[in-house]
């Protein structure tokens, strides 16, 4: 289903068609609950907050914009309750502009040449399970963009545009979280 | 030879290279066994990380959201109403309290711009001539108004303080209706129609 789908979604619950509406949860739960449940950890929350990522979209409905995406206005939704939940909580929250490890890009391959790697000493499953344990140890700024780029497809102009980012900048970030992700794995084995 | 950045690596797997890039990055992963063995690392990783199962959902997730959209429709309504009625009776108090007291509208505005005008003469000008016809049209209704006035007194001596009381709050309800249905008949955002 495409964004003009959505954008034919949105206008039919503007007109009062419920049931448009309850093609747009259909379609963005699973997504949204992917996202959140790997940022937040607590199931129960993760519920509670995908739930209000609708409501909220619902109620303000007639503020979104057509011209942009109607993924990534949800998804920005989604961004802003996971950090206000984290302030109530008191949890550390992250800022957009938080010091990143600028040498990553220069770094060159230093690898020994002998030795299992870490993605061979496992299989698929255990390495995901591993993998899982790894993400929740990963910066949330870091996660929030790997999360979006590995396992809801996001596109590097899509993160761009929910972040308000150059699309230079996450790509940079996708990339260091990805090192460091796999750094955690090799830490842990 | 100096051997490939990670980011290369990266960008490479993600198809993410000009063809001038990938001619060089596959040039050298052909001489360079660090390299390819780094490239396939990351490949098994990406392969393990891009196939995470999804997490589970309650098979009622959906029901949930609807019914939390339903019962958030229905917070809403009664905050709209208590609004629409503090303002309908804001205005009967209002028109109440000027029956009873026998005073003139006009006349009590027109007062109110006589003051203004020594503050403000010349604004107050075209303030006293809008009075002027406000006042003229006022007059040519009076006899309509003393007639409401008269019913109204008579209405006071007829009905029980009780009565009135449940006429006013009958009026009230109607009003609260009123704007209640014409809220939903003009809920459409015309932006997004087609």
């Amino acid at each position: 289903m495409n964004d003009d789908q959505d954008q034919a979604l949105v206008r039919q619950t503007l007109r009062g068609e419920k049931k448009a509406f309850e093609v747009i949860v259909r379609k963005y739960q699973q997504p949204l609950f992917n996202y959140i449940g790997r940022m937040v950890g607590e199931k129960e929350t993760a519920l509670d907050l995908t739930q209000e990522v609708f409501v909220r979209a619902f109620s303000s409905l007639r503020s979104y914009e057509p011209r942009f995406k109607f993924s990534t206005w949800l998804y920005r939704i989604a961004s802003h309750l996971v950090i206000d939940h984290w302030r109530k909580k008191k949890l550390p929250t992250y800022s957009l502009s938080g010091s990143l490890d600028e040498e990553a890009d220069d770094r060159m391959l230093n690898l020994p040449d002998h030795g299992p790697s870490v993605a061979r000493r496992f299989e698929m499953a255990e390495l995901r399970a591993k993998i899982e344990e790894a993400l929740e140890r990963l910066p949330p700024l870091f996660r929030e963009l790997f999360i979006w780029r590995h396992m809801n497809g996001l596109s590097y102009d899509e993160i761009a545009e929910i972040k308000k980012m150059p699309i230079g900048t996450v790509k940079n970030r996708v990339f260091e979280a990805k090192e460091r992700l796999r750094r955690l794995l090799e830490e842990k084995t | 030879m100096s051997c490939l950045k990670i980011s290369a690596l990266y960008a490479y797997l993600e198809g993410d290279l000009s063809s001038e890039e990938k001619a060089r990055v596959e040039n050298h992963l052909n001489a360079c066994s660090k390299c390819r063995q780094a490239l396939e690392e990351r490949r098994l990783l990406s392969e393990a990380w891009t196939g995470l199962p999804p997490l589970e959902l309650p098979a009622d997730f959906t029901e949930r959201v609807l019914a939390r959209l339903d019962r958030s429709r229905r917070r809403r309504r009664p905050l709209r109403l208590v609004l629409l009625a503090t303002a309908a009776l804001s205005t009967a108090s209002l028109a109440l309290l000027f029956i009873i007291s026998g005073q003139n509208v006009f006349s009590l505005l027109s007062a109110a711009n006589k003051s203004l005008l020594e503050y403000a003469k010349d604004g107050a000008i075209i303030c006293v001539k809008a009075l002027a016809l406000f006042r003229a049209a006022g007059k040519s209704l009076q006899p309509v108004r003393q007639a409401l006035v008269k019913t109204l007194y008579e209405l006071n001596s007829l009905l029980s303080p009780a009565a009135q009381a449940a006429l006013i709050i009958s009026f009230l309800g109607l009003f609260c209706l009123l704007f209640y249905f014409l809220g939903r008949t003009f809920s459409l955002e015309k932006k997004h129609e087609e």
